[in-house]
C-alpha cells in the first residue's frame, strides 16, 4: 500500500487524480466523523463541508510543507470551512434544521443501526454543552486522537489556549454525564 | 464511582463508529474544478512535451547534418571542372559554400560527438551504477510516454 507522501507527490507531480482519490478514500472518515461532530451530528451538512474541505485540499496540495502532517493539515482546512461556514450561517441568521432532521441525517450516516444512531445522538447531545472552541479540542483530542500540538497547528490556537479549553470542555461533559448517570449504565442515557 | 477520565474514555470509545463510504469519494472526485484540473496537469504536460520536442529537434538536426556533410564531402571532388560555364561556376560555387557550412557543421557535429563520447565514458565515474541510468532513462521514457499520452487523451476528450 502506497503511503501518503507517495500519494501526495504523484498528485502534485503528475496531477494524478487516481492518487487524489485513493487519498479522499483513506482520510474521509475521520474528515467526515470530525465535521459530523462539529455540526452536532448534521450528516448532510458535514458532507456537504467534507467536500469542499477535499476540493481545497486538491487545489492547495502544492502548499503542503508538513508531509507526514496530511490528516492534521486536512483537519485545519475543515475547520476553517466549519467556522467560515457557522459565520455565514449566523449572518444570515438561518435557522437550523430540527432535532429530527439531525437524527433522519444520521440514520444515513451510520447506517440503520438503532444503538449506532442512539449513542451517537448522545454524544452530540453531551457536546453540545461545549463551547464551539472546547467542541473543537474534545472531539480531536477523545475522537481523533490529536496531540495538543496539532490541535493547535488545526485550530491556531496557542497550545494554552487549548489546554484550557481541553479542560473546561472535559469538565463540563463529566458533570453532564455524571448527572445523566452515564458512570452507572455503559448503555445510551 | 469512576473519574471524570475515565467516563469521558468510555464515552467517547463509542464515537468512532466508523462511517461507510457510500460514495463520498466517487462525489468529491466528480466535484473537483475542471479548469484548476487541466491547469495543474497541463502545466506538468507542456514542460515535458517542450523538453522532448527539443531534443527530438536537436537528435534531428544532428543527425542531418552529419550524414548530409558526409555525403557532400563525398561527392566534392566531381563538382568543380575547368571548361565550366558562368552558371555552372555560379552552381557550383553554391555547392562549394554548402558545402564548405556543411562540412564547419560536421566539424561541430564531429567535436560534439567527441564531447559526448568522452561524457560516455566519465558517465561510470560519475554515477554509482549502470543500473542506475537504465532505470533513470526508463523513467524518463516512461514519463514522457505518459505524458504524451495524456496529451492525446485530453485532445480526444476535448473532440
Amino acid at each position: 500500500m502506497l503511503t501518503d507522501i507517495a500519494l501526495i507527490s504523484q498528485v502534485v507531480t503528475l496531477g494524478s487524480e487516481r492518487a487524489f482519490s485513493l487519498l479522499v478514500e483513506r482520510h474521509q472518515e475521520a474528515v467526515r466523523r470530525f465535521l459530523l461532530r462539529l455540526t452536532s451530528g448534521d450528516a448532510m451538512r458535514a458532507d456537504d463541508l467534507a467536500q469542499e474541505t477535499f476540493i481545497r485540499a486538491w487545489q492547495g496540495l502544492r502548499s503542503l510543507r508538513r508531509l507526514s502532517g496530511f490528516q492534521t493539515w486536512l483537519f485545519s482546512i475543515a475547520y476553517n470551512i466549519f467556522i467560515d461556514d457557522e459565520r455565514r450561517a449566523q449572518a444570515s441568521a438561518t435557522t437550523r434544521e430540527s432535532d429530527s432532521d439531525a437524527t433522519t441525517n444520521e440514520v444515513r450516516a451510520y447506517g440503520p443501526d438503532a444503538d449506532t444512531v442512539l449513542i451517537n445522538h448522545d454524544i452530540d447531545l453531551a457536546l453540545q454543552r461545549l463551547s464551539e472552541a472546547e467542541r473543537t479540542c474534545v472531539v480531536l483530542q477523545c475522537i481523533e486522537g490529536q496531540s495538543i500540538r496539532d490541535i493547535s497547528r488545526i485550530t491556531g490556537m496557542n497550545e494554552n489556549t487549548v489546554k484550557s479549553h481541553l479542560l473546561r470542555g472535559k469538565k463540563t461533559l463529566a458533570d453532564f454525564l455524571l448527572h445523566n448517570g452515564y458512570d452507572r449504565t455503559a448503555t445510551t442515557m | 464511582m469512576k473519574s471524570d477520565n475515565e467516563i469521558l474514555t468510555q464515552f467517547f470509545s463509542e464515537a468512532r463508529t466508523p462511517i461507510a463510504d457510500d460514495g463520498f469519494t466517487a462525489r468529491v472526485m466528480h466535484a473537483l474544478p475542471r479548469q484548476a484540473r487541466i491547469w495543474h496537469i497541463s502545466r506538468i504536460n507542456l514542460w515535458l512535451n517542450m523538453a522532448t520536442a527539443a531534443a527530438s529537434v536537436a537528435l534531428v538536426i544532428y543527425f542531418v547534418i552529419s550524414q548530409l556533410s558526409h555525403v557532400v564531402a563525398a561527392h566534392h571532388p566531381t563538382l568543380l571542372h575547368d571548361n565550366s560555364s558562368f552558371s555552372e561556376i555560379g552552381t557550383k560555387t553554391f555547392y562549394v559554400t554548402v558545402m564548405h557550412i556543411l562540412t564547419r557543421l560536421n566539424t561541430l557535429a564531429e567535436g560534439l560527438q567527441v564531447q559526448l563520447y568522452l561524457y560516455l565514458h566519465r558517465l561510470p565515474d560519475m554515477l554509482p551504477s549502470l543500473t542506475q541510468i537504465l532505470a533513470l532513462a526508463a523513467m524518463l521514457i516512461i514519463l514522457t510516454a505518459y505524458s504524451l499520452s495524456h496529451t492525446q487523451r485530453q485532445g480526444i476528450a476535448k473532440e
